[in-house]
């Protein structure tokens, strides 16, 4: 479903991104995780078009979509739920859901205001209040339902449980979790990089720009190379 | 005598609204203050005045107006603000550029017109008068009014009931996120340049007919006050430009009849340092505000 090779990509003039390839099939959750400052989050808005590429391709659905712009990369079907959230705080919670509709543009989608209502109640509840009165974890919520108004063929989400309760990091991987079995295919970074390799099947690990790792998260979480280097520091969160 | 001058107040205000509706809808969604509005106005005036001396009906002209000085005003920002875009703080900038792009437009308005003050043949608009209760009012002041009032409904409307707007807000509100869902921000800065020009251009034919004088400088005073009903409304507020519009003429028609002349100017800057005491983000600024606090 995307193919990714030997991409390269500057971010303010230092190189970010370096001989970058991997793939992802249709219905496949795959988590990238990495320490801070690695790309992940480079690597995400180059798939999506925000930062340009310096070498390299992307092929999403078979189509080359190198250098294509952001918004026709989100039409067809390639949603990007960026870090921090990113929702229009001066829009109401239902205008940001129905914002996101624009990307559908004609492809069917199992996902209508409904849908999205039914998957997370609160956002019916705040349907009329302004998104920024939104707590941090409604907001991601708010993020996840806007993307999925698309019509996503496939998710990119960046770093999803940042600044969230435990609790609340539940529900959004539950979600997650339930979209995938569904059928949807998602791309998933993650600093919290035990959460990542429960929630996900196969996983690359990034550092400094380049893919070091890769393999079945399983397998990963119990590699102890993987588990010195990049997960080390972090147990405590989960 | 007090009614008639509220009466006159007024319209002298939807005049103002009218002058500031576009400025405003840049200063909000694009935090461009655009002084290339004045000169894309008096573009507008202008295509209605050669239109209409050409022989075309006035609504044609008027529609032929809106679209001139639509299209120059998409012009002026792929020329004068596009490339500053990719900067972070175009603020700046932004005026600075749109003051050039005003001067080249007066200049050359100055060249074609061989600094003449034109004026609409007699008989353009049908010359009729109203009386009731005492007070005189014509039918174009009626249509100004009325103008102001439709477009006002329409520009809300457009802003906060349909898919463009919504984008349009989008993008006033966080461009890279809208962008991730599928907003083209090409086709939301076409078309809020497009609008604010258009509305600009039916500003300046209606109030080239209504004093009846079309001149490469008669864009300026209405700068000045446009700046004041702009910051005063509150930044970008559309609502705020109408109100502070009509309150700017009614203060300024009762200054000048009840006042010692050359004090008008002063009521006015006076009316604009105490609404910035009482209110600092103006009269409708909060959500302004706001936005601009959760972009940070």
């Amino acid at each position: 479903m995307l193919r990714v090779s030997s991409l390269a990509a500057a971010y303010d003039g230092i190189e970010a991104l370096r001989d970058i390839d991997f793939s992802i099939s249709e219905g496949e959750m795959v988590a990238l995780i990495g320490p801070n400052g690695a790309g992940k989050s480079t690597l995400l808005n180059c798939l999506s078009g925000i930062v340009p590429l310096r070498r390299g391709s992307i092929h999403f659905q078979s189509e080359d979509i190198s250098g294509a712009a952001a918004y026709s990369i989100a039409r067809r079907g390639l949603l990007h739920v960026p870090e921090g959230r990113q929702i229009l705080v001066d829009l109401s919670v239902e205008e940001n859901l129905r914002l996101g509709e624009l990307a559908r543009g004609l492809r069917k989608s199992r996902f209508g205001l409904l849908e999205i209502y039914s998957m997370f109640p609160i956002l019916q509840e705040r349907r009329a209040q302004l998104a920024g009165s939104l707590s941090g974890g409604q907001q991601q919520m708010l993020a996840i339902g806007r993307a999925l108004m698309g019509g996503p063929n496939m998710l990119l989400l960046d770093e999803p449980s940042l600044g969230l309760a435990p609790l609340i990091v539940d529900q959004v991987f539950d979600a997650l979790r339930r979209l995938n079995a569904e059928g949807l295919t998602i791309l998933l970074v993650e600093q919290n990089a035990h959460r990542a390799l429960q929630a996900t099947g196969r996983a690359y690990v990034l550092e400094r720009g380049r893919i070091v790792y890769q393999g079945r998260s399983a397998d990963l979480s119990s590699d102890s190379r993987v588990i010195e280097h990049y997960l080390g520091q972090e147990p405590s969160i989960t | 005598m007090i009614v008639q001058q509220l009466l006159n107040g007024l319209i002298s205000g939807s005049v103002y609204a009218l002058f500031a509706l576009g400025f405003t809808l840049i200063s909000g969604t694009h935090r461009i203050l655009n002084l290339a509005h004045a000169g894309v106005f008096m573009t507008g005036a202008f295509i209605g005045y050669y239109c209409v001396v050409l022989g075309l009906p006035l609504w044609l002209a008027i529609v032929l107006a809106m679209i001139g000085s639509g299209l120059l005003s998409y012009f002026i920002d792929i020329v004068a603000f596009q490339q500053l875009r990719a900067q972070k703080q175009i603020e700046f900038a932004a005026l600075i550029s749109s003051i050039g792009a005003n001067l080249i437009l007066i200049n050359i308005a100055q060249r074609l017109s061989d600094t003449q003050v034109l004026s609409f043949p007699f008989g353009t608009f049908p010359t009729i008068f109203f009386h009731f209760a005492g007070v005189r009012v014509s039918a174009l002041q009626l249509m100004i009014v009325a103008l102001v009032a439709v477009l006002f409904g329409l520009l809300l409307f457009y802003l906060y009931k349909t898919s463009f707007g919504r984008q349009v807000r989008a993008v006033a509100g966080n461009e890279r996120a809208a962008m991730l869902l599928g907003v083209n921000p090409k086709s939301v800065y076409f078309q809020t340049f497009f609008i604010s020009g258009a509305l600009a251009g039916i500003a300046g034919v209606l109030i080239g007919l209504l004093f009846s004088s079309v001149y490469f400088l008669m864009g300026e005073p209405y700068l000045l006050r446009g700046f004041v009903i702009v910051i005063l409304g509150g930044l970008g507020s559309i609502p705020g430009a109408v109100v502070a519009g009509l309150l700017l003429g009614v203060m300024q028609t009762l200054a000048t009849a009840y006042l010692p002349p050359g004090l008008t100017d002063a009521m006015i800057y006076s009316l604009l340092f105490v609404g910035l005491l009482i209110r600092p983000s103006g009269l409708f600024g909060g959500q302004a505000i706001a936005v601009a606090a959760g972009r940070r």
